[in-house]
C-alpha cells in the first residue's frame, strides 16, 4: 500500500508525520532526512548548545521510539537521501538507486545556508550553522579560539557572537548593511542590540562587505572589506542568510521562485505534492507570496498539510512568531514588520525591556518585545483576534510597561517577501 | 543524582536521574519521554512542555514568575494549579524525588 513520503525531517517534516497520525491517516509514512541522526531541534545550536561544556546532545525534535510508536519509517542517511522525484511513476528516488512509490509526497527539504562567494574562500576553512555537525564543529573551536570574525550582522551571526563572547573569546562581526538584523526588525531593535553586543565587547563593521579571503602564515584568516581594511582572527564564521532548497522540485517540473510554490493549503501545482516550511513560498491570490523561515512556521505548516492531505478542515492560520536570544536579552516578535510605516516605542530600551510596535496606515502589523514575554502573548492574541488594531486600539493591550513613548515616524523597511529567524 | 518520575496519561511511570541544573523539559526530551515537545527550546514561546506537577510538590518548586504565569494561560490542556512549564523547572538536590504527570495534549 502507498502512503504518504515526507523528504526531510526537520521541524516541518517531523510534525507533518506527526499530525498525519493524530488526525487519523492510516496509510505509510515514510520520513526521509540524509542526516544520520535522530531529528533534532535546530534554535539551540546556535545558543545553549554551543555553550555547553563536555557532552552535548542535540535535543530530539520527538524521541527515537516515537517514530516506531506511531507507524512512521523512518530513513536516514544514505538510505534516506532523496534524489529525485518522478511524478509520472510516483516515486521518490532515493541515492542508494531504490525507489519509494508514494501517493503524497511532503517536500520539507528546508534551505542551505547562502555562501560567501568571494576570492581565495574555496582555499581557507569557514564555520557555518545549520546542522549539528556544523554546532559540533564550532563548539569543539570554542575552548580555545581566542579572536573570532562572524560575516552578517543577522540573528544566526548575533546569536554566535554572543556565544563566543561569553566564552571569552575577541569578536567582530562584519555587516554589509547599516544596522543589525535590518531585514527582520525595527531600528529601535537593531540599535538596542548592537549597543548590548558592544557593552559585552563584540566589535562591530557596518556598511561593508567580504571581497577576499587570505589564510595568513600564523594560520589566522584575514578578511579583505571592500573599504580596503582588513578584519584578522583565527575563526571565521558566517551566516549571511538562506536559500531554499528548491532542486529537486524543480527538476520535476514543478513552479519555484524563491521557494517551491504552494498554495494555502501547502499543494504545489501537482495535487500529489506538497512543500512546507522553510523551502516554501505560500502564495495566496493576489500576493507575491511569502516564505518564512522559522519554526513556528514550520510547526504550523506540519500541522496544516496534514489537513490537506486528510481533506480535512484546515486548521486556522497563526500569527508568525520568532524569537532569538542574545546574551541575556531575549526578543521575540509576533506578525510581520515588513512594510511598517509607523512604530511606537512602550518602555526604556536602556532600561533592557521595551516593546515596539510597527503600523502601516495606523494598523498593527507586529511587534517586539525585549525581555517581555507578556508583552509578546498579547501582542500575538491581538494580530490573531483578526481585527484591524489602531494606535489608539492600544490601552488595550495589555502592555504593562507604563508610560507611553511614540517615536518619530520612520522610513518603512523594503518590502521583502522574506522574514528570517531561528 | 536527583531522580525525577514521569507519569503519562495512562498512569505508566518512568523515573530518571538527571544532572542537577537540568529542567524539567530536557530530562523528559533527553531520556526519550513523550509527553512534551518543548518548540520553542525553552524560551517561553511555546507551552508546548506543560507539565502537572503531583500533589505535596507544588510548594516545594520555585514560584511561577508572571512570564510564565502568562504562558501557563496558553497550555492545550487546561491550566491547573499544579501546572508549571517543564522548561521553567530547573531540577535540583531539593526535588529529589519529584512526580510529574503529562497533560493529555501539547
Amino acid at each position: 500500500m502507498t502512503g504518504t513520503i515526507i523528504v526531510g525531517a526537520g521541524h516541518a517534516g517531523v510534525q507533518a508525520a506527526a499530525s498525519l497520525r493524530e488526525d487519523g491517516y492510516s496509510r505509510p509514512i515514510t520520513v526521509l532526512d540524509a542526516q544520520d541522526t535522530t531529528p533534532y531541534q535546530r534554535p539551540p545550536l546556535s545558543k545553549e548548545y554551543l555553550m555547553r561544556e563536555g557532552e552535548a546532545r542535540a535535543l530530539p525534535l520527538r524521541p527515537a521510539s516515537f517514530y516506531e510508536r506511531r507507524g512512521i519509517a523512518l530513513r536516514t542517511g544514505i538510505a534516506g537521501t532523496a534524489v529525485a522525484l518522478d511524478r509520472v511513476r510516483r516515486v521518490v528516488s532515493l541515492a542508494t538507486g531504490e525507489g519509494l512509490p508514494y501517493e503524497f509526497v511532503v517536500i520539507a527539504v528546508g534551505a542551505r545556508n547562502r555562501p560567501l562567494s568571494v576570492e581565495g574562500i574555496d582555499r581557507v576553512s569557514t564555520y557555518e550553522l545549520r546542522t549539528i555537525a556544523d554546532a559540533e564543529a564550532l563548539r569543539a573551536r570554542f575552548a580555545s579560539m581566542r579572536t573570532l570574525a562572524v560575516v552578517g550582522g543577522g540573528f544566526i551571526g548575533l546569536e554566535l557572537a554572543a556565544a563566543a563572547r561569553t566564552a571569552a573569546v575577541e569578536v567582530t562581526v562584519i555587516e554589509a548593511t547599516d544596522r543589525l538584523m535590518a531585514r527582520v526588525v525595527t531600528p529601535v531593535t537593531s540599535e538596542f542590540f548592537a549597543d548590548l553586543h558592544r557593552g559585552r565587547g563584540v566589535r562591530f563593521r557596518f556598511n561593508v562587505t567580504v571581497e577576499e579571503v587570505v589564510s595568513q602564515e600564523s594560520g589566522d584568516l584575514s578578511l579583505r572589506l571592500d573599504d580596503g581594511s582588513w578584519v584578522s582572527a583565527e575563526t571565521v564564521a558566517v551566516g549571511i542568510g538562506a536559500l531554499p532548497r528548491t532542486e529537486i522540485v524543480e527538476a520535476a517540473g514543478l513552479a519555484v521562485d524563491g521557494g517551491i510554490i504552494v498554495d494555502g493549503q501547502l499543494r504545489t501545482g501537482d495535487p500529489r505534492v506538497f512543500a512546507v516550511g522553510d523551502c516554501a513560498i505560500v502564495r495566496r491570490p493576489g500576493t507575491r507570496g511569502l516564505r518564512l523561515e522559522s519554526v513556528q512556521n514550520a510547526v504550523a505548516h506540519g500541522r496544516m498539510v496534514s489537513r490537506s492531505i486528510c481533506g480535512a478542515k484546515p486548521v486556522a492560520e497563526e500569527v508568525p512568531w520568532f524569537w532569538t536570544t542574545q546574551f541575556d536579552a531575549r526578543l521575540q516578535i509576533a506578525g510581520l514588520l515588513a512594510g511598517h510605516d509607523h512604530v511606537e516605542v512602550r518602555g526604556e530600551p536602556s532600561d533592557g525591556t521595551f516593546v515596539t510596535l510597527g503600523f502601516n496606515e495606523g494598523r498593527l502589523l507586529g511587534g517586539e518585545s525585549v525581555n517581555s514575554p507578556r508583552d509578546h502573548l498579547a501582542i500575538r492574541r491581538l494580530l490573531g483576534s483578526g481585527e484591524a488594531i489602531g494606535p489608539h486600539d492600544l490601552s488595550e493591550l495589555g502592555v504593562q510597561l507604563g508610560r507611553c513613548a511614540p517615536s518619530p515616524t520612520e522610513q518603512a523597511t523594503p518590502q521583502d517577501h522574506r522574514q528570517t529567524a531561528v | 543524582m536527583p531522580r525525577i518520575t514521569f507519569m503519562n496519561t495512562h498512569g505508566a511511570t518512568t523515573t530518571v536521574e538527571v544532572p542537577e541544573g537540568t529542567t524539567i523539559k530536557d530530562a523528559a526530551l533527553e531520556n526519550g519521554l513523550e509527553g512534551v515537545l518543548g518548540e520553542c527550546g525553552g524560551n517561553l514561546m511555546c507551552a508546548t512542555c506543560h507539565v502537572y506537577v503531583a500533589a505535596g510538590w507544588v510548594d516545594q518548586l520555585p514560584p511561577v514568575e508572571p512570564d510564565e504565569d502568562a504562558m501557563l494561560g496558553e497550555t492545550a490542556a487546561a491550566r491547573a494549579a499544579s501546572s508549571r512549564l517543564g522548561c521553567q523547572v530547573v531540577i535540583t538536590a531539593d526535588l529529589d524525588g519529584l512526580v510529574v504527570e503529562f497533560p493529555s495534549e501539547q
